[in-house]
């Protein structure tokens, strides 16, 4: 492309020389695929505790608040923080694993509310990202 | 030649020129490809209309020799696979 701006709608062919149409085998056209590869490693592997140390020794209700263990329909923590692959099953239908339905709902919730600045709250955004 | 080749229409595609290459923005697609000539040619004459090898040969102003309208074909063989063009 010789004209600098962005006019595709007729070739200047009166100004340039002669188009250069390459041979047969030649490749004109390189496609920038984006490294997503390597980094979705990186992110699935990501891990979010459930609580975070903030609130440990706390439960989780069903709606992903922390509450004072013993409270009625609340689960106590998970024993080991999930992996972002597991989560990201999770949101889209599936259960945690080692969990029933219900524990599954109360610690996605929690993931849910998940702030900035609590643990896992980065490795749940990278989640969100698309593809 | 049987074949219709066809591209997007001008807004669809944002380019910027790079010292005899052009990076070339696919909005429909979302994805960027690096283009040497011919392509970014090809893409501006079959932009928003339906054109045959011979058409396009037509339309850069070359010859519709068979060793053109062979180099043609691979440039659109290529565009296509890279989503850029679409063959009717």
């Amino acid at each position: 492309m010789t004209e600098p701006t962005n006019d595709q709608s007729q070739p200047n062919l009166s100004r340039r020389r002669a188009l250069q149409l390459g041979a047969v085998g030649a490749a004109t056209v390189v496609s920038i695929r984006p490294a997503l590869a390597q980094t979705a490693g990186s992110i699935l592997n990501c891990e979010i505790p459930v609580p975070g140390p903030a609130g440990a020794g706390q439960n989780i209700a069903l709606d992903g608040s922390l509450v004072p263990p013993g409270t009625a329909g609340s689960f106590t923590g998970s024993y080991r923080p999930f992996k972002g692959e597991e989560v990201k099953r999770a949101l889209k239908g599936g259960t945690l694993p080692g969990t029933s339905y219900e524990q599954s709902q109360a610690y996605i919730n929690y993931i849910r509310r998940l702030q900035q600045g609590q643990s896992g709250f980065t490795c749940y955004a990278s989640l969100q990202m698309p593809r | 030649m049987g074949a219709l080749f066809s591209a997007d229409p001008a807004e669809g595609y944002r380019t910027v020129t790079l010292d005899g290459l052009a990076a070339l923005y696919h909005r429909r697609s979302g994805m960027t490809h690096v283009l040497a000539e011919p392509a970014p040619d090809i893409i501006a004459a079959l932009a928003g209309t339906q054109l045959s090898t011979h058409g396009l040969a037509a339309a850069l102003g070359v010859a519709s020799s068979p060793d053109n309208l062979a180099a043609l074909a691979a440039r659109l063989d290529e565009l296509c696979e890279a989503g850029l063009v679409s063959r009717a």
